[in-house]
């Protein structure tokens, strides 16, 4: 196992609890192992100069080198790295989490739309669906996989999934390790920054897949991007909808807020639209986190106040704020709802993306969208390729991560197998290369 | 009862409640052709051109941070960094002593381990006596919850309660917005800044880029010290047990007949205010560093393939098909990693002994059984205290003692005494013009007892 060390350590690691089920977290005390004595500092800490804050120069450790560093694990950079591993390329996915999947299991959006289009024909297919086909093995892991039909997945069977399907691939990773800059030689990325709790260090690589939703890589590369506004929300579960007395409901109006389906029984996910925000506003993350969890619990108290909905509790909010649209590439191509509307195809198409209710046309994307102008070897994976604000709402969607992530890794991994710039890449070879990992292209 | 199929029906059909507003594309069956998705009032955005501050560079092959001045995100009087039990506590401490304070937390969330890492369990309130040792804010939290319908269960003399996690987040979010203390959620320390041996405030990482905040006083509520870490304070670092807990759901729906033929599986852990859901917790391996970006790793990937594998064992007994993983924690369980080397250290003899002390700031319990706990044990002031680094205390597990007491300290009231003894004490030095190593200990104390803490 070429992780540094899953499976080999698996067994006999994990002091599973003991026969008499002690749940509490009791240990003996004496058995601690001593400390380690440290003093001074692992490196110079920033400094007052002159009533300003400084940070000093210094050399950063790297913790690691590879071929293709994807940057963010959510469906796009999951399926990056999937994808460039399978094309031969040795793979990093780096995860500010402990988790996988982005907002799809963190930020518990679940529902996949996007896929479909008129005759119920799917035009996301690749490793995305071949996740979903996965998720179909696991009992309740995904509902609503008819032809024609918006599946929604359940966060905990999606997390396992991926991880499963990760680790299976042998590809390298980092979790609970956020991106904070770029490593760049003129206009070449070379590498990330990581913050972790082992303090700031690099990881080095030929090409690198900014799949952070939020264009962190490539706005630290000076990649030019518009930032963009959008409607900001936080997501949540409720239980007990399958203990709702019809007796009782049956004479009041029902409740707002009730959400939608889960693979679980009785419970079900509730979507939050929010007003418009700045994502990448430190203090309006924090306001909104904090409006939005009083609001849901507002929400909830309601349902709840409902004859017959006394039961219904507040499962979970979900870990990672509903973030929808923030940095937006200014790629080498630009996505325009023109282009949508007029079937627009692409020469150097690399990716097809369908409807929300499958009532229109597929469309194409270009490889251009995932290449910024200038900055060299850095790639823009999911919601954060090139496109017009008006296209924010058929970009965003969990398919096209998918189906951008699959372009973007397997573009990688050419470039790293080809010796070439990402933007020099031969894209008649990436295409073929993504129609042998089963991608749909038109 | 026939009515005309509204929109929401129409989006609940669909189920996409609210993803969009002004789409078009939600439309009754039988329309030809509907607009592709497209919020048409879509803000156009702000061009963006060049690095937001230079980058790292890569010269002859080495990764180079160059120097610059990094922009200020606050200025404040105490500055806590971390929102689990300790740290919310400090901050609601030091702003009722009259502080101006700025909390600022990694995660989305209030209540760190014990709400995203799932601890849930007040361990460690009572000591051999039954009497409840720990007061002050902390307990005004469990107060707060015991009147939310499922907030908290077990409030009865002598045991320890268990919480509801979302309760919690709910009820911090509350207390500090009406105490308004100043909050960085989605923020994450990363820095000191010192000027020599003093601590002048911290850095941190976040979606606006790195940036600091300057204080007086700095409360390192991190769990891990990683404030004072980077200021150079001296500490132990230990490695422990990892785990990762979670919860399951349905377990009121068990067939109890069925379930009646065959042996009880294993990993069904304990109960929760919320009825058929139990949260279970997880040793995990010892000898892990948590410190470690590759350990931590390593034990998320196995320790969520060990739940799944749990959770379908206990599906496959009969009676409990019904059972299902609820939420694998969003927040991997380190229990321990530094503990500072302060100007006090308390000793496990002296913690069974229940030594007394004068600079007292806070008193713990015992977490085991009744017949088999200590009486109340005495936490001195210097335990918060760095030997050399000034206007900075550590709050929480990360105090300074004997790995022996590792677990002692780390559970969730030694953070609410802690932390209330921190944040009173940050607030008081600021108060008084003096670093927090020469607060006067009688003030504090004074401080403490009006503020309802209970010092023995």
């Amino acid at each position: 196992m070429r992780f540094l060390g899953t499976s080999g350590l698996v067994a006999g690691m994990h002091g599973i609890v003991s026969a008499d089920e002690a749940n509490a977290d009791a240990t003996q005390t004496a058995g601690a192992p001593p400390g380690r004595e440290s003093s001074g500092t692992a490196h110079p800490p920033a400094q007052v100069v002159d009533g300003e804050v400084v940070q000093p120069q210094r050399e950063l450790p790297v913790l690691h080198q590879t071929d293709v560093l994807v940057v963010g694990a959510g469906p796009a950079g999951v399926v990056a790295a999937l994808g460039a591993r399978r094309a031969g390329a040795k793979v990093t996915l780096v995860e500010r989490y402990g988790h996988f999947g982005g907002l799809w299991s963190g930020g518990l959006v679940l529902l996949v739309i996007g896929h479909i289009v008129t005759g119920k024909k799917q035009v996301c297919l690749g490793i995305g669906e071949e996740i979903m086909r996965r998720l179909e093995k696991l009992d309740r892991g995904i509902v609503n996989r008819k032809p024609g039909d918006r599946p929604t997945v359940d966060a905990e069977a999606l997390k396992y999934m991926m991880l499963q399907m990760i680790v299976e691939d042998e590809v390298d990773v980092f979790l609970h390790s956020w991106a904070v800059d770029a490593v760049m030689d003129g206009d070449t990325v070379k590498g990330v920054v990581f913050e972790s709790k082992s303090g700031r260090q690099a990881i080095l690589a030929d090409q690198v897949v900014d799949a952070t939703g939020d264009g962190d890589v490539f706005a630290a590369a000076g990649a030019e991007h518009e930032r963009r506004l959008y409607h900001l929300g936080l997501v949540s579960r409720i239980g007990n909808l399958d203990k709702v007395d019809p007796q009782k409901a049956k004479l009041a109006k029902e409740p707002r807020h009730l959400g939608s389906i889960s693979p679980i029984k009785g419970v079900n996910w509730v979507n939050m639209h929010g007003p418009d925000a700045d994502g990448v506003d430190v203090a309006q993350l924090s306001k909104l986190e904090m409006e939005h969890r009083r609001q849901i619990w507002k929400n909830v108290r309601e349902v709840r106040s409902t004859p017959g909905y006394e039961d219904v509790y507040l499962m979970e909010t979900a870990p990672q704020l509903g973030v929808r649209i923030t940095r937006v590439l200014s790629g080498v191509e630009n996505l325009t709802m023109k282009g949508v509307l007029e079937n627009r195809k692409f020469a150097d198409c690399v990716a097809v993306g369908g409807a929300w209710s499958g009532d229109h046309q597929e469309w194409q994307i270009p490889y251009g969208a995932l290449l910024p102008k200038k900055a060299e070897n850095v790639l823009a994976a999911g919601r954060c390729i090139s496109g017009e604000p008006r296209m924010a709402d058929l970009i965003r969607v969990i398919p096209i991560c998918f189906v951008t992530g699959q372009a973007a890794g397997c573009a990688a991994a050419l470039a790293v197998r080809d010796g070439c710039r990402a933007r020099d890449v031969d894209v008649p070879k990436l295409q073929k290369l993504l129609r042998e990992q089963e991608a749909y292209l038109g | 009862m026939d009515r005309n199929i509204s929109r929401r029906d129409l989006i609940r059909v669909l189920g996409t409640s609210g993803l969009a507003a002004g789409m078009g594309a939600f439309l009754p069956s039988g329309e030809s052709r509907a607009d592709p998705a497209s919020r048409k009032d879509a803000p156009a955005g702000v061009k963006v051109q060049g690095p937001p501050a230079p980058p790292a560079k890569l010269v002859g092959g080495k990764v180079i941070q160059p120097e610059r001045k990094l922009p200020l995100l606050a200025q404040t009087d105490v500055l806590v960094v971390g929102g689990g039990p300790a740290g919310v506590v400090a901050a609601l401490a030091a702003k009722r002593t009259g502080a101006d304070v700025t909390l600022v937390e990694r995660y989305g969330h209030f209540g760190g381990q014990w709400t995203g890492g799932l601890v849930l369990v007040v361990a460690g309130m009572h000591d051999k006596t039954n009497k409840q040792v720990i007061r002050g804010v902390g307990e005004e939290i469990l107060q707060r919850l015991e009147k939310l319908d499922r907030g908290i269960i077990n409030r009865r003399p002598g045991v320890d309660p268990t919480v509801d996690a979302e309760a919690v987040k709910y009820v911090m979010v509350e207390m500090l917005q009406e105490a308004d203390v100043r909050v960085f959620l989605h923020c994450w320390g990363v820095d000191a800044v010192m000027e020599g041996d003093t601590v002048r405030g911290a850095v941190f990482e976040s979606k606006s880029g790195r940036q600091a905040i300057l204080a007086k006083v700095v409360v390192d509520a991190t769990g891990d010290g990683d404030v004072f870490a980077a200021a150079g304070a001296d500490y132990e670092h230990m490695r422990y047990h990892v785990g990762l807990v979670c919860r399951i759901g349905n377990l009121d729906k068990v067939d109890q007949d069925k379930a009646k033929l065959s042996k009880r599986p294993p990993r069904l852990g304990g109960p929760t205010p919320i009825e058929g859901v139990n949260w279970v917790n997880m040793h995990g391996p010892t000898d892990i560093d948590a410190l470690d970006v590759v350990d931590l790793t390593r034990m998320e990937i196995d320790h969520r393939r060990q739940i799944w594998k749990d959770v379908e064992r206990i599906r496959k007994t009969p009676g409990y098909e019904k059972v299902y993983l609820v939420e694998t924690a969003p927040q991997l369980g380190v229990r321990m990693s530094r503990m500072l080397a302060g100007t006090g250290r308390l000793v496990f003899d002296d913690v069974m002994a229940g030594k007394k002390f004068p600079d007292c700031i806070g008193v713990g319990g015992d977490w085991r059984p009744t017949e088999q706990r200590i009486g109340e044990w005495q936490i001195p002031y210097g335990v918060l205290v760095p030997q050399k680094i000034d206007n900075l205390l550590a709050t929480g597990r990360c105090v300074s003692g004997e790995p022996k007491l590792a677990d002692y300290l780390r559970i969730i009231p030694t953070c609410f005494v802690t932390g209330h003894a921190a944040g009173c004490a940050a607030a008081l030095a600021v108060q008084d013009n003096c670093p927090p190593r020469n607060v006067d200990v009688p003030k504090l104390q004074k401080l403490l007892r009006e503020q309802d803490a209970y010092l023995g």
